[in-house]
């Protein structure tokens, strides 16, 4: 008998879970006693707080700087080091793999300052779409002057030892013809310079997913290091020291379960408060998965008032993805593929029309499924995948589109 | 075939037991009483015991005699009647009709459930479609036999000779005047059974393909690509070859063919036509993509490239050939590999 995999499974199990919502709604609404999205808006409406820009920052979604605040990613930075001592002795390169808010740049931050100190950092500033853009990153980071081209950099390399650490290796390609070159122009001026340069490149889950299937992205590297997910202990660790000298308090949910509403009046009022804050991590774990900027986003809009050091926090009922239409899951996947994209390029790897892109750009951001993301060149925005809907939008890939994410 | 020998064999067998409870006068109670009456008279099976009542009559006038005996009949005709008409309401009383009813009803109304919960399903567990698609209509057939047996058993009861009766009767009946209804039921169990294609795949039977609709128990009905509805007798199924394209899976394998120039660059042609291929949003990418090339010969020789590649739904078939033909075929004429001239040159 053929076994089931995880990815089945799972898409079951979610696949099962809708299917009781859906019929929960439909009941719901047979009986007239849908009042549910009335309540959540008049509630968000009241209860919508003022947070301190102080507060605002602590909780900033930005890669952090400071090593101190660092949550520990031991196995990763032992791998890591494993792999920098396999470069001493056969010249291979590094590849970290990450979902998109698992804290990447702050992992690339905390190897820039404590592993090598001496690296040079090609940060994340948007798409590449040709070569000479990228000589002159490099020519610039390198500090090289007068190189035209991949070549003529590598002849000015030198052979002095350098470590590179590239963020976002996926930016290099797009989804079209001829959008794989500058990519492979890239991979093959790594290999001609490995000699000297030890190279830590980063990629996204689901740009790697797809580039390891077409054009066999893994084989050019012989670490390949996964970044994990937080453990609930991490993101809680984190909350709280985020939170420090701030006094918490956790209301009990509005629709509280009745074996939960049964517990809560006999319990004392220490346990109640005990109680709270256990079903409040519980949704907040629920909702993140593991990914510490979904666990940040789900904070922030937990925040019901805000009174000096006072916070009182309620568990945030996120909206459900709702309907998506196999259009927009195709430009949804290519939005994850590529970790962001403006509306020209979406345009060429759907092969449609201009102006196409901007219309379904529009209507995709009108649902709030996408966000328009700070680019350093700031040309053109480029949008990607609100935090908010990721691991729906994931679930229906896998679901839909049968990716095995 | 394992399916329609078994079958064979049962009714072979069914009709055998008939005949023989036939020769064996056990046949049903109210056709048997009816012919025995109509055939000559009452006494006939019994010649010991009546014989000096016959001789009496004979002695008396035969004018009474005849008379008497007209009477005699006409009261053994008119009691048999009654007992048939007294079987028959027994075996077909209003109860039993409204039972019998009732049972047809609630399976029709329960496979109808059935078909909207497995429907529902099958859109919402995307993974497991074609298993729940094809476990319904085996549910079908379990239920409909179920319903029939117990139908049955309501009628008959306990009466089996009327049962046999009926049965090779029905069987006769069918084998001769509905041999095409016989052959379509047979096809329909052996599709369902034994499963050369399901609900969801994409078959070619004749000149028809596109997707199977429906498996009936006599037709098959598939929706062919421009959206008509096609009708198949599951008899000439199971008789012509079929093929499947995707096979119970979601996703299948399609070939884009596209013709070149001769002379035109491999390398070239190679690179577009792959690219064209994974860049598409219908592939399935954990499956392999492969570009190959033919030399052939059309009016003029030509390279005959063949792009083989999975997509991630059978549906989108002929959308994925489409894009990428589309997509090929500009970037080859961006690469002018469709100059006219190369054409010429091939040409001369």
């Amino acid at each position: 008998m053929r076994g089931f995999s995880y990815f089945e499974l799972k898409a079951t199990y979610l696949s099962i879970q809708e299917i009781i919502q859906d019929l929960q709604r439909r009941l719901r609404e047979m009986l007239g006693v849908d009042g549910s999205h009335n309540a959540e808006s008049l509630e968000n409406l009241s209860e919508k707080p003022e947070i301190p820009e102080r507060y605002k920052n602590l909780f900033s979604l930005a890669p952090l700087e400071d090593s101190t605040t660092f949550v520990n990613r031991t196995d990763e930075l032992a791998k890591l080091k494993t792999a920098y001592e396999n470069w001493t002795i056969s010249r291979y390169m590094a590849l970290m793999v990450g979902e998109v808010g698992l804290g990447t740049t702050s992992l690339l931050n905390y190897i820039r300052t404590e592993l090598h100190p001496e690296a040079i950092f090609l940060p994340d500033e948007g798409s590449l779409q040709s070569q000479s853009q990228l000589v002159k990153i490099l020519g610039e980071a390198l500090k090289i002057e007068g190189a035209n081209s991949l070549e003529d950099l590598q002849k000015q390399l030198g052979t002095a030892q350098r470590v590179i650490i590239i963020e976002n290796i996926e930016r290099l390609f797009l989804r079209k013809i001829y959008g794989f070159n500058l990519l492979r122009d890239f991979l093959l001026f790594m290999h001609a310079t490995k000699d000297s340069v030890y190279w830590i490149a980063t990629i996204n889950t689901y740009s790697y997913y797809y580039l390891r299937h077409s054009i066999d992205i893994a084989s050019n590297f012989l670490s390949i290091i996964q970044i994990q997910y937080f453990q609930p202990k991490e993101i809680e660790k984190v909350i709280m020291q985020r939170n420090e000298g701030f006094e918490l308090i956790y209301l009990k949910p509005v629709k509280p379960g009745r074996w939960m509403k049964w517990e809560l009046n006999r319990a004392a009022a220490s346990k109640r408060k005990e109680m709270a804050r256990t079903y409040y991590f519980e949704q907040l774990h629920s909702f993140s998965k593991g990914n510490i900027s979904r666990a940040i986003v789900f904070w922030l809009n937990s925040i019901k008032r805000f009174s000096e050091n006072k916070i009182y926090v309620r568990a945030f009922e996120p909206k459900p993805l709702g309907q998506v239409e196999l259009t927009e899951l195709f430009i949804l996947e290519a939005i994850l593929q590529h970790t962001s994209l403006t509306t020209k390029s979406l345009d060429d790897i759907l092969r449609q029309g201009r102006r196409s892109g901007s219309l379904v750009m529009e209507h995709l951001l009108a649902k709030g499924w996408i966000s328009a993301r700070e680019t350093s060149k700031g040309v053109k925005p480029e949008y990607q995948i609100s935090l908010m809907y990721l691991q729906e939008i994931k679930e229906r890939m896998s679901r839909d589109l049968y990716r095995k994410i | 075939m394992r399916i329609t020998w078994i079958y064979l064999v049962l009714m072979f067998g069914l009709l055998a037991t008939h005949s023989n409870v036939w020769g064996q006068d056990t046949v049903g109670s109210v056709l048997d009483s009816v012919n025995v009456e109509l055939s000559t008279d009452s006494t006939a099976s019994d010649p010991d015991q009546k014989e000096p009542e016959t001789t009496e009559i004979q002695q008396k006038n035969p004018e009474e005699n005849e008379a008497q005996s007209i009477e005699e009949t006409a009261e053994a005709v008119k009691e048999n009647v009654e007992n048939a008409f007294s079987a028959a309401y027994e075996l077909l009383s209003p109860s039993k009709i409204l039972v019998v009813l009732l049972i047809v009803l609630f399976t029709y109304l329960f496979i109808r459930v059935l078909d909207f919960i497995f429907g529902y399903l099958a859109l919402t567990l995307k993974r497991y479609k074609f298993f729940l698609l094809r476990l319904q209509p085996i549910l079908n057939v379990i239920l409909w036999t179920m319903a029939i047996y117990s139908a049955i058993i309501t009628i008959f009861e306990e009466n089996t000779n009327a049962l046999w009766g009926l049965t090779g009767s029905s069987a006769l009946a069918l084998g001769f005047a509905a041999q095409d209804f016989v052959k379509n039921i047979v096809g329909g169990l052996m599709i369902i059974f034994d499963r050369p294609f399901q609900r969801g795949d994409y078959i070619r039977i004749g000149e028809y393909y596109g997707v199977v609709d429906k498996i009936g128990m006599r037709v098959t009905r598939i929706i062919t690509l421009d959206d008509s509805l096609v009708t198949i007798p599951n008899s000439r199924i199971v008789s012509d070859s079929v093929a499947d394209a995707n096979s119970g899976l979601s996703t299948c394998m399609v070939v884009v063919n596209l013709w070149l120039p001769v002379q035109a660059d491999l390398d070239v042609v190679k690179k577009i036509a792959y690219e064209a291929a994974i860049t598409s949003r219908y592939l399935n990418i954990d499956r392999e993509v492969k570009v190959l090339f033919f030399e052939e010969f059309h009016e003029r020789p030509v390279t005959h490239v063949m792009i083989k590649a999975y997509v991630f739904d059978a549906k989108y078939e002929k959308a994925f050939e489409s894009d990428v033909t589309e997509a090929a075929k500009k970037a080859l004429g961006q690469a002018k590999i469709w100059q006219e001239d190369s054409i010429d040159k091939s040409l001369k």
